[in-house]
């Protein structure tokens, strides 16, 4: 009995050794650590393949968040990043360049903006009015009382806030001015607002979001939704034309004046505003600006591999990766642009003459 | 000298005989600092003017008020549907048992968001189960109905596996002397067998209610709102940083606390009792 007891004790020591040995070895890789919005998924997905083939050496850990949150991950809850990339490049400057760390430095210095995205309005065949609906009349649509529109949460998502500026800005686009009212804003126990001055559209979401009847369905991320969408449970969403081309969803793109993907519309997308209405404990200054969908990537001040970080930003703009950003449908911007050049590591700013 | 030679024998002793008691209760400790301490510091470190803020606030409540209600219901259900199914299988041999039982701790396998979506495509609009309860005015996005059949989904293996070993428990001797008193196999269930499991069955209850409380992945596919509290917490932490989330969890991590201490206190009483 004790005889295979102490058996047992060795072969678990050996193996215990023999595993630990293992990772041993192989810890000779450096890990990058990049935090990167969920519409950035499939396309950086295909980068870290290749570019882990590039540099072996390296091992690419990318950790998928809404953008707003992929931030948060950093500035509140502390966690040493190498990369962010999120789908909103305003809030780089927003959230990482006004908060500082505890050595006095801000999170960030600078942003990276290099790839854009639009706006389309995803639906199944199986969706109400399927086969009514076209580039047209889809507004007419989304707005009936027996259609279940899917918004994400504006206060937590990028795309929340968007969906508002695109609706904002069908309202002028298509003369309709009770546009926002009747497809999302009207639904709520307090109304989402948008009032139009001068050709300028400012919509407002109250602190309270909550939904009063079966036409809206809210969550937080565009992927609950998704799921909502192939499952019937929601009829219609607005959401971005990549993540809804990967998924293999059909859809109806809408004018370039209003899908926001169009960087030579930007003055266009200036007529709308979306205001966030809880001053009370705001972290976000919740004012955002109509502008046109577009990436944006830094280097936190705190990262603990920022060389292997300057590789993978020197890979994505380079012309592998863009090749694989135009696939996704997410195409690159030419050329990109850098807010705050000078504070740019060195090896980063002979891009950006 | 002596005294000190003399303390040391006696302390040598000591641990000489009580050395399981010794060793047991230092790995003890460790595991319960490690469960208290993060508890403890969200509570008694948050800042105590915001908690006194999410006190009053209505939303906080009515939204505890609701994870409480909703997964006490889904217990219940669990206890209904449950308990038959853990009698059986504690009574019964039948072809394919071990797959069955295996099949029951799945819930707790799958990754709740898997299961949320799995639950869509049965619960959802264009499917069977959905179509049927639809016709009876029950919807299960965005509803009351939603959280509950998210919280079965993930919580019933607790009861079915607490009852059933409870039910193993009982010696069927017992069972068969009231049958052949006259009992009918009803009354033997009513009488003897339920009671004498009934701590088990409680005990998995009340894993069961406090399973559903902490649900969220299967919740929010289903339903966001009405909101139950861990989606409350994370649409706090998301929309207005940690400041505003801490608050929300520390008064569900005592309301928590007291309920399950007081249910724990109760059974032990029970137990001295009997």
């Amino acid at each position: 009995m004790r005889r295979i007891r102490q058996g047992i004790i060795a072969l678990l020591l050996t193996g215990a050794i023999i595993l630990s040995g293992c990772s041993g070895t192989s810890t000779k890789k450096s890990t990058l650590v990049v935090l990167e919005a969920d519409s950035l998924m499939v396309p950086f997905a295909q980068i870290q393949t290749a570019f882990e083939q590039a540099n072996p050496d390296i091992n690419v850990e990318l950790q998928p968040y809404g953008s707003i949150q992929a931030i948060r991950q950093v500035t509140e809850l502390g966690q040493q990043a190498d990369l962010v990339a999120v789908a909103d490049e305003t809030l780089v400057p927003m959230m990482m360049y006004q908060t500082k760390m505890a050595n006095g430095q801000p999170y960030a210095g600078w942003d990276i903006e290099s790839n854009t995205n639009e706006l389309v309005l995803a639906y199944t065949a199986t969706s109400k009015y399927a086969d009514e609906i076209n580039s047209s009349n889809w507004y007419q649509i989304i707005s009936r009382p027996d259609v279940v529109f899917g918004l994400t949460d504006p206060r937590i998502d990028a795309v929340g806030y968007r969906t508002l500026m695109t609706l904002g800005l069908a309202a002028t686009y298509y003369d309709d001015p009770t546009l926002v009212q009747d497809a999302v804003g009207s639904h709520f126990s307090m109304p989402i607002t948008a009032d139009t001055v001068n050709g300028t559209t400012t919509v407002s979401v109250p602190e309270l979001l909550e939904p009063i009847d079966s036409h809206l369905v809210l969550r937080n991320a565009d992927m609950e939704l998704l799921a909502l969408l192939q499952s019937g449970n929601v009829d219609y969403t607005i959401d971005y034309k990549s993540v809804v081309m990967q998924d293999g969803l059909n859809y109806i793109e809408l004018p370039a004046e209003i899908n926001l993907g169009d960087i030579n519309e930007a003055q266009t997308y200036q007529k709308v505003t979306v205001n966030m209405d809880y001053q009370r404990f705001a972290t976000v200054n919740p004012v955002f600006g109509g502008t046109p969908i577009i990436y944006g990537m830094t280097i936190p001040n705190n990262a603990q591999n920022p060389s292997d970080a300057i590789k993978f930003i020197q890979f994505v703009l380079g012309t592998k990766g863009q090749e694989i950003f135009n696939n996704c449908s997410q195409p690159e911007m030419v050329p990109p642009i850098c807010d705050n050049v000078s504070a740019l590591p060195n090896a980063l700013k002979t891009l950006f003459h | 000298m002596e005294v000190w030679r003399k303390f040391a024998r006696t302390a040598g002793s000591y641990f000489k005989r009580h050395r399981l008691l010794i060793v047991f209760s230092v790995f003890s400790l460790v595991i319960l600092l490690f469960i208290l301490i993060p508890l403890f510091k969200m509570v008694f470190l948050s800042n105590k003017e915001a908690i006194w803020q999410a006190v009053r606030d209505t939303t906080v409540l009515e939204s505890i008020w609701l994870t409480l209600y909703a997964a006490l219901i889904t217990a219940a259900i669990g206890f209904v549907l449950g308990v038959p199914l853990a009698y059986i299988l504690a009574r019964h041999n039948f072809p394919l048992k071990g797959v069955v039982e295996g099949l029951i701790d799945l819930p707790i396998v799958v990754p709740h968001t898997a299961a949320g979506i799995a639950l869509l495509f049965v619960f959802g609009r264009n499917y069977l189960l959905g179509k049927w309860f639809n016709a009876i005015g029950i919807n299960f996005v965005d509803s009351l109905a939603g959280i509950i059949i998210a919280m079965l989904f993930v919580s019933v293996p607790f009861l079915i596996n607490s009852a059933k070993d409870g039910f193993r428990k009982v010696d069927v001797r017992l069972e068969n002397v009231a049958r052949t008193l006259g009992a009918s196999p009803w009354q033997v269930f009513r009488r003897v067998t339920f009671p004498l499991a009934r701590r088990s069955i409680f005990t998995g209850t009340l894993m069961m209610w406090a399973r559903g409380i902490s649900e969220f992945g299967a919740v929010i596919i289903l339903t966001y709102f009405p909101m139950v509290t861990s989606i409350l917490i994370y649409q706090r932490f998301e929309s207005y940083g940690l400041t505003q989330a801490v608050p929300v969890a520390a008064i569900l991590v005592v309301v928590c606390a007291l309920i399950f201490i007081g249910f724990r206190y109760i059974l032990q009483r029970e137990k001295k009792r009997d």
